[in-house]
């Protein structure tokens, strides 16, 4: 089963974290890693924010149709 | 022969003497239906039960009442347990109900306990069978009722706590006796087309009868071979199904399944700013790591207070030449005196380039850092010559014919130089 992105952003920043909490880079490596986990931090904020409503759809015998929430 | 004239009362004595010695009498088991029932103020009941062409009377006195679980009513079809005896003051028979029961249900809750009994021993409810739901599923599927109020609440539930997702509703029977065979199709099916991630299985609140479906050996079979990780969500807060037991997840109501199913993004949200927060805090000790390391370096003896190591080698060298100059003839001491010098120079060379090497080290740091600034150390009233554009660092460096350029806090100063006395003889 496929990740969302979402999730595979999330634990990328997690590993990133750990990684810079080890302490064991170099400055620049440190500040390489900052970076990026910042911006993943962004993208995960931006992607729980924007999302809209929740797709929902029926399995009808013909596949899959439009479930009728009314 | 005078003929013996008996009692009423002596009449109803004996009879009910010989209904309460029998054995068959003193404990029947009846199926029946209720009618004429009453609730006596003192709370015994006082019902009739009676099948397609007889009946009889019936009592149930308030202390066995206790136990009963349900509230029994005219046409109820009930199974009862109790002894027949006679009434003497009336002279009637009745039936004295111990327990009773619906119709029905008594099977139902016998079948419902002899399968969990069987499931149970061939290790359908094991721990180490569990399989775990994933932490953000990207679709979720639903088997139940497409009409009904659960799969309502678990789309809105969803809807309010992770948006990003996606709900496949698996339309099924879900009361009925054709309800069992509807849902196993349906799990069987969400397995082949591997297109949810997490099953969430159940229905609303209703009677026992209505539930039956999700206490069939067949449904927990199916929730027992998906690869599929498996919510039950059926009735209410109280009511236990094999399909709870059997599933992954037990969740109270098909709501309780929604919650369990996906987290609350505004907690994710949380997450993401704690890692931040992480992220920064680890930057800062690693900096404040490699400053104090610096620190460190810069404070050594050779980059403090360079001119003492060649102080320490000419000491070593004097002394040298002394020992020599007691012990031996002149030409000797002189040989002797060239290879010092040798030996000397080499010192020398070694150590600026070891002084360079530290140098540079030393000039890197403050670049990475960008903590110090020469500007500064001027303030502190030092100054730098330079002759032709070029620091000069030694006394040797510098040429008595040219300008000297004096750089200091607030400016330069170009001068000429009157006279050079240096502690140097090279």
């Amino acid at each position: 089963m496929s990740k969302l992105s979402f999730e595979e952003n999330l634990e990328k920043l997690e590993v990133l974290v750990k990684k810079l909490e080890s302490g064991e880079n170099s400055l620049d490596e440190a500040v390489k890693l900052y970076q990026e986990g910042i911006s993943l931090a962004k993208i995960c904020h931006e992607e729980l924010k924007n999302a809209e409503e929740v797709i929902v759809k029926l399995m009808d015998s013909e596949g899959l149709v439009d479930f009728n929430k009314e | 022969m005078v003929r013996q004239y008996l009692t009423v009362t002596a009449l109803n004595r004996y009879l009910k003497y010989k209904f309460d010695n029998d054995q068959e009498l003193s404990s029947i088991l009846l199926k029946a239906e209720i009618s004429n029932f009453k609730r006596h103020s003192r709370g015994h009941l006082y019902l009739t039960l009676k099948d397609d062409t007889s009946q009889v009377s019936a009592i149930m006195f308030v202390s066995n009442t206790k136990v009963l679980n349900f509230n029994p009513k005219d046409g109820d079809k009930v199974i009862v347990e109790g002894y027949v005896s006679i009434y003497e003051a009336y002279g009637t028979y009745q039936i004295y109900i111990q327990k009773m029961d619906l119709d029905g249900v008594g099977d139902l809750y016998l079948a419902y306990e002899k399968l969990k009994d069987d499931l149970s021993k061939k290790g359908y409810f094991a721990e180490e069978h569990k399989q775990k739901l994933p932490c953000f599923p990207k679709t979720v599927g639903v088997i139940t009722s497409p009409t009904g109020a659960a799969v309502r609440d678990i789309i809105n539930v969803i809807n309010n706590r992770f948006p990003m997702t996606s709900i496949i509703v698996y339309p099924a029977l879900v009361q009925g006796v054709n309800a069992k065979e509807s849902i196993k199709l349906q799990i069987e099916k969400a397995n082949q087309q591997g297109l949810v991630d997490v099953l969430i299985i159940g229905r609303g609140g209703g009677s026992i009868e209505d539930l039956w479906a999700f206490n069939e050996e067949i449904v927990a079979r199916a929730i027992y071979d998906s690869k599929i990780p498996v919510i039950s969500a059926v009735g209410h807060e109280t009511d236990f199904t094999i399909s709870d037991f059997v599933s992954d997840v037990r969740a109270s109501t098909p709501s309780h399944a929604a919650e369990l199913v996906v987290k609350n993004y505004r907690d994710v949200i949380g997450e993401i700013l704690t890692y931040q927060e992480r992220l920064e805090l680890a930057l800062l000790n690693l900096y404040n790591n490699y400053l104090k390391h610096y620190k460190q370096i810069v404070n050594r003896n050779v980059l403090k207070n360079p001119m003492r190591l060649i102080q320490t080698k000419e000491l070593a060298y004097a002394n040298l030449l002394d020992r020599l100059s007691m012990v031996s003839p002149v030409n000797i001491i002189n040989n002797k005196k060239e290879k010092v010098d040798i030996l000397i120079k080499q010192i020398r060379s070694e150590f600026k380039y070891l002084l360079k090497d530290r140098q540079n080290t030393y000039q890197n740091l403050i670049e990475k850092l960008e903590l110090t600034n020469p500007l500064n150390i001027m303030k502190k009233g030092y100054a730098i010559v330079k002759q032709d554009g070029m620091i000069k660092k030694h006394y040797t460096e510098i040429l008595k014919d040219k300008d000297l350029v004096i750089a200091l806090n607030g400016g330069e100063v170009t001068t000429k130089i009157i006279a050079m006395e240096g502690e140097h003889n090279e």
